[in-house]
């Protein structure tokens, strides 16, 4: 049985975990906090706009759980917010045991507080990951979802200092990149010529230091629109966001919360004097950043080179996912990235041909996509998701964009691909 | 391989090393355009940026009086010398640590690096054994009144980590010649620990034990090398012991760290081995050179880079 070594127990490890597992492998992942999920922990938003169509293109693809257990522990389904249609926004404080209890059931190992921060190669192979404690980890193959956010230094660099993010890099250590250990120089998303990265495009406020008003509606609606006075808006906040999705004028002009346990605020960061004039905000507070007032963490610093099988082009036995394999943005985006990679690593170990999804999937689409985009001048400034911008633009013209589960299955069943996923590879 | 700076973190971090693109530690404060650091609990880079891209405390030389200075051999000199910041004094007393130290009156050529063998937290009086060999330990024997020092440096021994997290353990510790002058901070601070400690002092071409009468007024298990004793067979026998050694600390010339880790390694022992750091140092803040050594291949400022003692000895 194959050993596949996930590194990076968030949204991406996880998808990339249940893949490899599905597909018949021994499956280690490898977490340098003490919670999976990584920055979905104070996530939430999922089947928003394009999404949809690749949370139901994942389900029918044949590994669909951690979309179920998204659906399963919804506070809100089929919510609209300004440029956003049928989201569902999941619990953030029920999500990680019920995607812990599942991987574990399925029986994948996860290490916590194990931080890679080396590897040892023989030739272009990798033959183990060492850890900071020097442990060593050895594998058959591995699959790195470290992301692409900080560590504390270029946060401080490229933005405003450590704003003490759930990442928690100065008690659990900060992220390395394996692939650039393996040889592989990382790329890096700019947001000028010489500014690197972009900041993370949301802050999360504790909802019982809101206005009982907001809070009610936060529980009813999952949606709440203040508008805020002009001399608090900062138009300029949005250039520096990750999230393009949400970089429309109405998210510099209004506070947009959604209820993901934690009222979630569409912005980087906001200071807490503005925020505190604004009726309803007289006694909020931060649930994350803990920093919330001046920055967000710095993501898209460290992105390996990859083919459309999820391969780290340079390294024989690494594969990539979620941020780490690209710009891209959001859960359902290193979900998506992180299950091929995971299938593919079995078939890698296997000897047997790679899986390329087709272009007529979202997910097929997305992930040859970006990698063209990558290598044209404007690249690296832009970022890419299902939910909005430029790629949900270009869903929505090439007909790639659904909101009917029935239909996604058919087309996926059309292409000859229905559960390919949930097809145990090893003997 | 574990690495890390003696200083990150200190009063003495950043150092001038930050200013020039030097740091030892952090890839940003070496001129590189991402975060890509051996992490040892903080950020350089944002402690540098935090206080206004400056360097944070730097040793200052002082002058400091002799109080004592006793001839014990021909070769081998007691000094005492009275320091004036007394509130630092406990800093001296750390394992590991270790002062430069000069002639007044002479340039800066003739510093030199020194063990704190004592530091008497109640008068500030800090003690030292030199062995007399070169210049500028010929300059320190001639001087009468006053010397300049510069410290307090930690980095005087290798896996420094095991000393100050040691409880209730078993140590062997091994100490020749002018080696013996950095036991005394180190023996404290394991006493204090409740490890059991059993030295065996060799007097090596010294002809004497330095630390020796220090000891007897300690709890530790004192053993004397004679000429006749062999040091394999010393060890082997306390390795065989009833009770296990759950440290070797090595304390003396380069010959003896890599004899006694040859001897270790023969009768199977595979658990941490300390060892006093003797590479030649001008400066102790990575800034000469003299202490380059390549490990792993990477060229390691040893005044400043605390490691576990095999990789040095395999480097």
């Amino acid at each position: 049985m194959p050993k596949v070594v996930v590194i990076g127990g968030g949204w991406a490890g996880c998808g990339a975990a249940l893949a490899a597992r599905k597909a018949g492998a021994d499956v280690v992942i490898l977490e340098k906090t003490d919670m999976l999920l990584g920055c979905g922990l104070v996530g939430g938003i999922i089947r928003n706009n394009g999404r949809f169509t690749a949370a139901e293109e994942a389900i029918a693809l044949g590994a669909g759980e951690l979309f179920q257990i998204a659906d399963r522990t919804a506070r809100h389904v089929n919510i609209e917010f300004p440029g956003h249609m049928h989201a569902t926004l999941y619990d953030v404080a029920r999500i990680e045991p019920e995607v812990r209890k599942f991987l574990e059931e399925m029986g994948i190992e996860i290490k916590f507080q194990s931080r890679a921060t080396d590897i040892q190669m023989n030739g272009s192979y990798i033959s183990s990951v060492i850890l900071a404690d020097e442990k060593v980890i050895e594998g058959d193959v591995f699959i790195e979802t470290t992301g692409s956010s900080g560590p504390m230094g270029n946060c401080k660099k490229y933005g405003n200092g450590c704003a003490m993010c759930i990442q928690r890099c100065p008690a659990f250590g900060p992220r390395v990149s394996i692939s650039r250990k393996a040889g592989v120089e990382d790329m890096i998303g700019k947001r000028s010529q010489d500014v690197y990265g972009a900041m993370s495009g949301s802050c999360k406020l504790n909802k019982d230091s809101l206005s009982e008003e907001i809070r009610k509606q936060l529980d009813e609606e999952g949606v709440v629109v203040v508008k805020i006075p002009e001399e608090f808006i900062h138009r300029d906040k949005l250039s520096m966001k990750v999230c393009q999705q949400y970089a429309l004028d109405e998210y510099a002009e209004n506070i947009i919360l959604l209820d993901t346990g934690h009222a979630k605020l569409m912005t980087p960061f906001f200071p807490m004097e503005e925020l505190r004039k604004i009726p309803g905000f007289e006694k909020a507070r931060f649930e994350d950043p803990y920093a919330g007032s001046k920055g967000n963490s710095i993501r898209y610093m460290s992105m390996a080179p990859r083919d459309n099988y999820m391969q780290v082009i340079g390294v024989e036995n690494l594969f990539c996912a979620g941020e780490k394999s690209g710009p891209f943005v959001g859960h359902t985006e290193a979900i998506c990235t992180g299950i091929l990679a995971g299938h593919n690593s079995v078939r890698k170990y296997l000897g047997t041909k790679l899986l390329e999804l087709p272009r007529e999937l979202a997910i097929g689409d997305i992930i040859a996509y970006v990698n063209e985009q990558l290598k044209t001048e404007e690249g690296l400034y832009k970022r890419f998701t299902f939910a909005g911008s430029i790629y949900f633009e270009r869903m929505k013209q090439l007909g790639l964009y659904s909101s009917n589960p029935d239909e996604i299955k058919e087309k996926v069943k059309s292409l000859g691909l229905a559960d390919v996923f949930n097809n145990k590879l090893t003997i | 391989m574990e690495y890390y700076c003696i200083d990150s973190g200190s009063p003495y971090c950043p150092c001038h090393l930050a200013e020039i693109n030097s740091c030892l530690i952090c890839s940003l404060l070496q001129g590189q355009e991402t975060c890509d650091c051996k992490w040892h609990g903080l950020c350089i880079y944002h402690e540098f940026l935090w206080i206004g891209k400056k360097v944070n405390t730097l040793r200052q030389d002082i002058k400091a009086r002799i109080v004592e200075k006793s001839k014990l051999t021909e070769k081998l000199l007691l000094l005492k010398i009275q320091v004036p910041a007394v509130k630092l004094i406990n800093q001296y007393n750390q394992p590991g640590a270790f002062i430069f130290m000069r002639p007044a009156g002479t340039s800066r050529f003739f510093d030199m690096p020194l063990c704190v063998m004592d530091a008497d937290e109640n008068t500030g009086i800090l003690t030292f054994a030199i062995h007399v060999r070169g210049p500028k330990t010929k300059a320190i024997k001639n001087t009468q009144d006053e010397v300049i020092i510069r410290g307090p440096y930690f980095n005087g021994v290798f896996g420094l980590k095991h000393i100050k997290s040691s409880i209730d353990n078993n140590w062997l510790i091994v100490a020749r010649g002018i080696g013996q002058a950095s036991l005394m901070p180190i023996i404290r601070n394991l006493l204090r620990a409740k490890n059991n400690i059993t030295v065996i002092l060799d007097p090596g071409t010294l002809g004497v034990n330095p630390v020796e009468q220090y000891l007897r007024e300690t709890r530790v298990n004192l053993e004397i090398l004679s000429f006749t004793q062999s040091l394999e067979e010393t060890v082997k026998k306390h390795l065989s012991q009833p009770f296990n050694v759950d440290f070797v600390f090595s304390a003396g010339p380069d010959k003896q760290h890599e004899r006694l880790w040859e001897i270790l390694n023969k009768y199977g022992y595979q658990k941490p081995f300390i060892m006093s750091n003797n590479y030649s140092m001008c400066c102790g803040e990575g800034v000469c050179g003299s202490c380059i050594t390549k490990i792993n291949g990477k060229r390691m400022r040893l005044c400043k880079m605390q490691m576990e003692s095999q990789n040095v000895l395999g480097g």
